[in-house]
Formats: C-alpha cells, sequence, structure tokens
C-alpha cells in the first residue's frame, strides 16, 4: 500500500507554491518576454520539482542535476549556507527537465536566462540555451584581484566562493567589457579553459588589458596532467572536491606568477 | 466511526477546480497551465484533467471520478482514509456530529 504525503505539510506547501502549483510548467512565449517573471516561474518549479522528487525517487530530481553541475562533494567543502546563492540563480524548466541559470544586472534584474540542456524543433540537443542579452557584463569587484568567469556554470561557482569577477557568457563577448571595468581590475585572474578559442580569447584579452596584472591559471600546469577538450575551473573544483583546496592552490600560483615576475 | 457517504457529499461541494488541482500536486501529480496531467506513469502526454466542478476524467483510459477516488485507486489508500485525508486538506470539520454514526 502506497503512502500519502503527511497534511501537516499541506499549510506550508500552500504557502510556498500554492500559485505555481498550476502554472509552474508554464512556458512563456519568448516573444517580448517578461525575463524576471519568467525567472520567477522558473524558481518556483525547482521548489516545487524538488517537493514531488522528494516523495518519488522516478521524478527528476533537480538537486540531482546540481550534482551533475557541482558535485555534492565540492558542495560540501563550502561549510556555508549555499541556498541564498544556489536559490537565486539556479532555476528549473519543466518544458526541457533541466537546470537553468539567471544573470542579473546591476540593479538585480534578469537580463539572461540559460538553460543548460534544451532541444531544438529537430530534438537536437541545445546546450545553454539563453533567452535575453548575452552580450551582458556582469561584475563584482570587491578587492584587488579579479576573476574572469567565462559561461553559466562559472559565474554560479564565483558567485558561490564570494569573490571578485568579471562574467562573460561567451569568449567573443569580451569585446563588451567597458574601459571603466578594465580600469577598475587591478590585477585580472584567467581561469584558463583547455582549448583553442580561449587561448585566442586571452591574446585579445592582453590586449584590452593594458595596465592591468594578467594572472594565467593554467590547469595543465597545477595538475601536471594532459587534460581533456574544454576542461574547465569547474571540473578543476570538481576534481579537487575541496574548496578550500581549490583557493590554497590558486594563491600559490599567484604568489609563485608574482616571484616570476620579479 | 464516520458516515463516508455523507462525508463524501461535503467533500465534493467543496471542490474547486484550484484546491483539487492543489491536492493533486501535494501528493505527486504535476498539473499543468491547463489543468492537465498525468495519472497515469506510462504516458507520454497528459490525458487527464481536472474539470471547473474539481472532478478528474482521463480520456486515456476512461477514469472519471473525483480526488478521493484517484487517491484510492492510484494510491492504493483505502477509501475511508482516502475520504478523511482529503475532507481534513479542504478542513472540513469531520468532527462534526453529521459526519458521526
Amino acid at each position: 500500500m502506497s503512502t500519502l504525503r503527511d497534511m501537516i505539510e499541506f499549510s506550508d506547501f500552500r504557502r510556498e507554491v500554492k500559485e505555481f502549483a498550476v502554472n509552474c510548467t508554464h512556458q512563456p512565449s519568448t516573444n517580448n518576454m517578461d525575463l524576471n517573471k519568467f525567472h520567477s516561474a522558473l524558481i518556483k518549479a525547482k521548489k516545487l520539482k524538488q517537493y514531488i522528487a522528494n516523495d518519488n525517487k522516478d521524478e527528476i530530481n533537480p538537486t540531482t542535476l546540481l550534482y551533475d553541475i557541482f558535485s555534492l562533494e565540492l558542495l560540501r567543502s563550502f561549510k556555508k549556507d549555499l541556498t541564498p546563492v544556489l536559490n537565486k540563480y539556479i532555476g528549473f524548466s519543466n518544458k526541457y527537465n533541466s537546470l537553468t541559470i539567471s544573470v542579473f544586472n546591476e540593479n538585480d534584474d534578469i537580463q539572461t536566462i540559460a538553460i543548460k540542456k534544451a532541444f531544438d524543433r529537430n530534438k537536437e540537443t541545445v546546450k545553454w540555451k539563453s533567452y535575453g542579452k548575452k552580450s551582458l557584463i556582469t561584475s563584482k569587484i570587491k578587492d584587488d584581484f579579479v576573476f574572469l568567469a567565462v559561461g553559466m556554470k562559472e559565474l554560479v561557482l564565483l558567485e558561490l566562493m564570494d569573490i571578485s569577477y568579471v562574467h562573460i557568457q561567451s569568449d567573443s563577448m569580451y569585446k563588451n567589457i567597458s574601459q571603466d571595468l578594465i580600469n577598475r581590475c587591478r590585477n585580472l585572474i584567467i581561469l584558463k579553459e583547455n582549448d583553442k578559442s580561449f587561448e585566442s580569447l586571452i591574446s585579445k584579452l592582453q590586449e584590452i588589458f593594458l595596465d592591468t596584472n594578467i594572472f594565467i591559471i593554467d590547469f595543465k600546469k597545477l595538475k601536471n596532467n594532459d587534460l581533456p577538450k574544454g576542461y574547465d575551473f569547474v571540473d578543476y573544483c570538481n576534481d579537487i572536491g575541496d574548496i578550500a583546496v581549490v583557493e590554497e592552490e590558486l594563491e600559490e600560483e599567484l604568489i609563485r606568477q608574482t616571484k616570476e615576475r620579479k | 466511526m464516520y458516515n463516508y457517504k455523507l462525508l463524501r457529499k461535503e467533500i465534493k461541494q467543496n471542490y474547486t477546480q484550484e484546491n483539487v488541482a492543489e491536492i493533486l500536486s501535494f501528493i505527486g501529480f504535476e498539473i499543468n497551465k491547463d489543468f492537465k496531467f498525468k495519472l497515469r506513469e506510462d504516458e507520454r502526454t497528459p490525458s487527464s484533467s481536472i474539470s471547473r466542478n474539481g472532478l478528474i476524467k482521463d480520456f486515456g483510459n476512461g477514469f472519471s471520478g473525483d480526488i478521493v477516488s484517484v487517491i484510492h485507486e492510484y494510491k492504493d489508500i483505502p477509501l475511508s482514509e482516502a475520504t478523511i485525508y482529503v475532507a481534513k486538506l479542504l478542513n472540513i470539520n469531520i468532527d462534526d456530529k453529521s459526519f458521526k454514526l
């Protein structure tokens, strides 16, 4: 015999997801889309999907999908509450059964929403299908060491780490980095992805960040190993599995590169 | 002991499309904006629908009933227990003497 959810939970359920219990699967038209509303719907959809998955192991579980991006080991190593960041940035698309990541501008309005794994009309997989402005450069500069983040999951990871960053959604968007932002970056730390287009990006960044100290973190050298194509900072952190160790290794590498320059 | 027949009648008078959708979501069904959902796991697209008066029909296999029937048949809960469960979720006072035998 099956069991039902404890009815004591019903008032909490109603309070949190009531207005979205019926509407959360609604995928608004992409024409003139209100991204803030879409983002809210995706966040609520994730909560509801989690409720459902907690009671039914056959359902897709957003938390399990999250561990495909950031390993459980890595997330646990933060030793702080990650839910404010994760609940702010990560939603769930019922249409594509996939996690989504949102990008905010300086006014905390949504500028871009990207769906990790969508599909097109031919049912071909589309990675990071996005709505909104791909050209948006977001940044958080609170000290002299600014990390360059390229890609959606990198944005979330740097937010979890609560460090200074400049974020571009893809390689080609580097052209949109303003001179004002360039001037604010005393030291720029580029987390190098293992592919040729990223090497080309590094050259271009070196041309525009003329007065900035640029540090290039090459994970091949850190790991002293050949790496698969596309290996990036998120892969590195998942491999290490401990954010404190990652931060130590980055610090040591920065110190080493600084000494080499003298 | 309860007068389940009377209780069930009271429950049906309290159904709305929205509160039935809420309860179905609560117990694990995904309801879309058109109040459609999959009652059976082997469905590819939702065949069941919640009517304006809160009744449920599965156009795939012909099931027709209310949420108490759904819980009884699809969650394998005894009818009496399903009746009490839904009554409580709808805030019906089951201890009212009219429902007692």
